[in-house]
């Protein structure tokens, strides 16, 4: 089994940074275990990526903390520390992930890696992540942008305001597609082929209509380009501005 | 279903007097639906504390499966300290920007009142930085080149999302320039717009993004597209489109 530690792959300072704000959680919480999560867990380190770590508490209570930290411990440098309470990572463990809470914190907890872990339950937790999320990734961020986006999109529709609703649910799609095409790597101009392969003809056909284009020509769309080029002048134009800068 | 904006309120001064436990804050704040809202069966519980010790913003989940609690509820420990900051500097990141919403679409639920509406009113009178203009225009213009790129290689998805992209930031801009209102999460364009435009305006503006004239019925049968699209999404990414929910429930 190997020992508690920072992964290899990170600089110095980094390994320093980390090891200094696990000392001062566990020091803070009474943690059971204090794990690194994030881009720096799966062993990639770039100066702008944020911190995550996670520590596992034994408070009874069942609430879950999340911090957005400027700076900890003397260390200066975003990071974002998630306090599990055992009850949840037990039911985690146990049952997976049921709404987007629990999912985020399946995918932290799935990746994290320990730091300061004496029982082993940390290791035995992640590990225990696996059942329910095979691969090892940090995702759910973008995922928590098309659902919540989705929900606003919901939640217009059901106060009556039909257009917003549409409007937001495009936006939601947009994200959706986004991440279909940087899973499947797709290039420029190659979009289309790349949604069809990946959602199949009947989703290919739900995005025609979510999207509002069922139905519609190369010519609708050249029009629409004309015209949102021609409103585009007109409120530069308005605000003094030189419309060249959209029509060319 | 009805929601009875009463047990929301119930639920939510009990949370914040538990939490008020562990910790005193200067002023508490109830945000989002629940505080002036539309209530629907999605809805939760956002309530923010504000204190007044330096140090690192956190929130709290209260989820129902393990606390009992029948709603979802949130509690947000925002120094004020922070807040100030946010005030001085505009808004930059993703957290300070979703704090901001919720500031100003608050009300006071307990500590100190007049503060607390001084803060609120601060908030709501937060100007955009005047630096989104270059943004947006930059945004706009790139997009209306890809949907131009995109309609040349026969590619209509891609097309139709630069279009609609190149739409938002050209009315974000007109927004922010000619009336000051900055936008940060496409929920609040629309109303933004009705606000802002005029009747002929905010036609136009439907119009340029494409929703013109939606009833009901098609509202649903896009959102329900939209849903299943996502879902289908959410399973190829190997995560359970169940956390999606239900569209159009009753």
């Amino acid at each position: 089994m190997s020992e508690p530690g920072t992964p290899a792959g990170l600089s110095d300072a980094a390994k320093r940074a980390i090891e200094l704000v696990a000392r001062s959680l566990n020091e803070e919480t009474g943690a059971t275990a204090v794990m690194l999560s994030g881009p720096h867990a799966l062993g990639v380190d770039r100066p702008d990526d944020k911190l995550y770590f996670v520590a596992i508490t034994d408070d009874p209570d069942g609430v879950i903390e999340h911090r957005f930290a400027e700076e900890y411990a003397g260390i200066r440098r975003p990071m974002e520390i998630g306090i599990f309470p055992r009850t949840f990572v037990e039911k985690l463990v146990r049952e997976g992930y049921w709404d987007m809470v629990s999912l985020r914190a399946a995918e932290v907890l799935r990746i994290a890696t320990p730091l300061i872990d004496p029982t082993g339950y940390g290791k035995s937790s992640a590990e225990g992540m696996a059942r329910h999320l095979p691969e090892k990734r940090f995702i759910s961020g973008k995922i928590h942008g098309i659902k919540a986006t989705f929900d606003d999109a919901v939640s217009l529709y059901e106060r009556g305001d039909y257009a917003g609703a549409v409007l937001v649910s495009r936006e939601a799609l947009r994200l959706a597609v986004e991440l279909v095409l940087k899973q499947a790597r797709a290039g420029e101009g190659d979009a289309d082929r790349a949604l069809k392969e990946a959602l199949g003809d009947e989703g290919y056909a739900s995005l025609l209509e979510g999207l509002g284009l069922a139905g519609a020509t190369e010519e609708d769309m050249k029009l629409n380009l004309q015209r949102l080029t021609d409103l585009g002048g007109k409120l530069l134009k308005d605000l003094g501005i030189s419309d060249d800068l959209v029509s060319k | 279903m009805e929601i009875k904006r009463q047990t929301f309120l119930d639920q939510a001064l009990k949370t914040a007097e538990r939490e008020a436990s562990r910790s005193e804050p200067l002023f508490a704040l109830l945000t989002g639906s629940a505080a002036w809202g539309t209530l629907s069966a999605r809805s939760d519980i956002d309530i923010i504390f504000v204190t007044d010790r330096p140090g690192v913003v956190s929130y709290r989940y209260y989820l129902p499966e393990l606390t009992g609690l029948p709603i979802r509820t949130e509690v947000g420990r925002i120094p004020l300290a922070y807040l100030e900051k946010v005030l001085a500097s505009g808004y930059a990141d993703e957290v300070s920007t979703g704090i901001r919403e919720q500031v100003r679409n608050a009300r006071t639920i307990g500590g100190a009142r007049e503060r607390a509406e001084k803060v609120i009113a601060a908030f709501q009178a937060l100007k955009p930085k005047k630096k989104l203009l270059g943004e947006y225009l930059y945004v706009a213009r790139e997009a209306l080149a890809g949907a131009r790129k995109s309609l040349s290689a026969g590619s209509m998805v891609d097309a139709v999302l630069q279009l609609d992209t190149a739409s938002k930031n050209l009315w974000r801009l007109l927004l922010v320039a000619k009336h000051s209102v900055g936008v940060q999460k496409d929920k609040h364009e629309i109303k933004a717009a009705r606000t802002s435009l005029g009747e002929e305006g905010t036609r136009e503006y439907l119009i340029s993004r494409r929703v013109g004239d939606v009833d009901q019925e098609s509202a649903l049968r896009s959102l329900q597209a939209s849903g299943r699209v996502i879902s289908a999404v959410l399973a190829k990414a190997g995560v359970n489109p169940a956390i999606l929910g239900a569209v159009g429930e009753e």
